[in-house]
């Protein structure tokens, strides 16, 4: 879930905020974030993305 | 959601707020049955029957045993306990019908038990305080909106099963990142109602 979270906030938003204080944000994204990652839908690219991610580092440890 | 009219209800259950795409609920058997379309549509069936079934016979219970002598809070268990009952007189039904379909569905037919859409129907019909009319309008279109992508899918994975995906994303990551732009199809109907 945590995984899952950052770069969907990070992405959503452009940066990472907690009880309304921006921790950081990213020079471009701030400005027009990608608000699919914000979407339902999201959550499923980014689960995808992470699940790609994982798999291609396992294929290259093994190589 | 209670004020609005049957369409709204079955379009809004169906489409916008999809139980797989937008609820997040009933995802094991939609990757796992979702690799071939015939299963995909048996699948979608059984579990089109459980749903209205269940809408049916709790939507009675809650409102002539559970609401009148005031144990509302025991709402769950008598749930779960009328989905099982339910998965288990279709399982019996399939086994003794179709052997071959049985088999297709291997460990997922007894899963529906455990299928949160199911639960995630009466659950909503409570929390919503839908009519009886309501309810199975409700129960309907949650069941057709979860029938027809797992439809979509199981087409679209038979089409991908032949197709060259890139290594890292061969298999759930891309039914993932596929059941994701459905969903934003889905999404899109979003102002409608």
């Amino acid at each position: 879930m945590f995984m899952i979270a950052i770069p969907r906030q990070i992405l959503g938003t452009g940066g990472i905020a907690i009880g309304g204080k921006m921790l950081f944000s990213l020079p471009v994204l701030s400005k027009d974030p990608l608000a699919l990652f914000m979407l339902p839908p999201g959550a499923l690219l980014t689960m995808a993305l992470l699940h790609g991610l994982f798999r291609r580092m396992r294929i290259e440890n093994h190589e | 959601m209670s004020s609005m009219s049957l369409f709204q209800i079955f379009f809004t259950l169906a489409i916008v707020q999809n139980f797989i795409t937008s609820l997040f609920l009933g995802f094991c058997p939609f990757f796992g049955v979702t690799k071939n379309f015939k299963d995909a549509v048996a699948m979608g069936g059984a579990l089109t029957f459980v749903m209205v079934g269940s809408a049916f016979f709790c939507w009675i219970l809650t409102y002539y045993i559970l609401l009148p002598f005031n144990v509302v809070y025991m709402n769950n268990v008598v749930y779960i306990l009328v989905i099982a009952t339910f998965v288990q007189i279709l399982e019996m039904f399939i086994r003794r019908t179709n052997l071959r379909l049985y088999n297709a569905f291997g460990i997922y037919l007894p899963l529906i038990t455990v299928h949160c859409a199911v639960l995630g129907i009466t659950i909503i019909n409570l929390r919503e305080k839908f009519s009886f009319p309501q309810s199975m309008v409700a129960a309907v279109g949650g069941a057709f909106g979860v029938v027809i992508l797992m439809a979509v899918m199981s087409a679209i994975r038979e089409r991908l099963a032949v197709n060259e995906v890139p290594i890292s994303f061969r298999g759930l990551p891309v039914a993932i990142m596929v059941a994701c732009f459905l969903g934003l199809a889905f999404f899109g109907f979003g102002g409608m109602v």
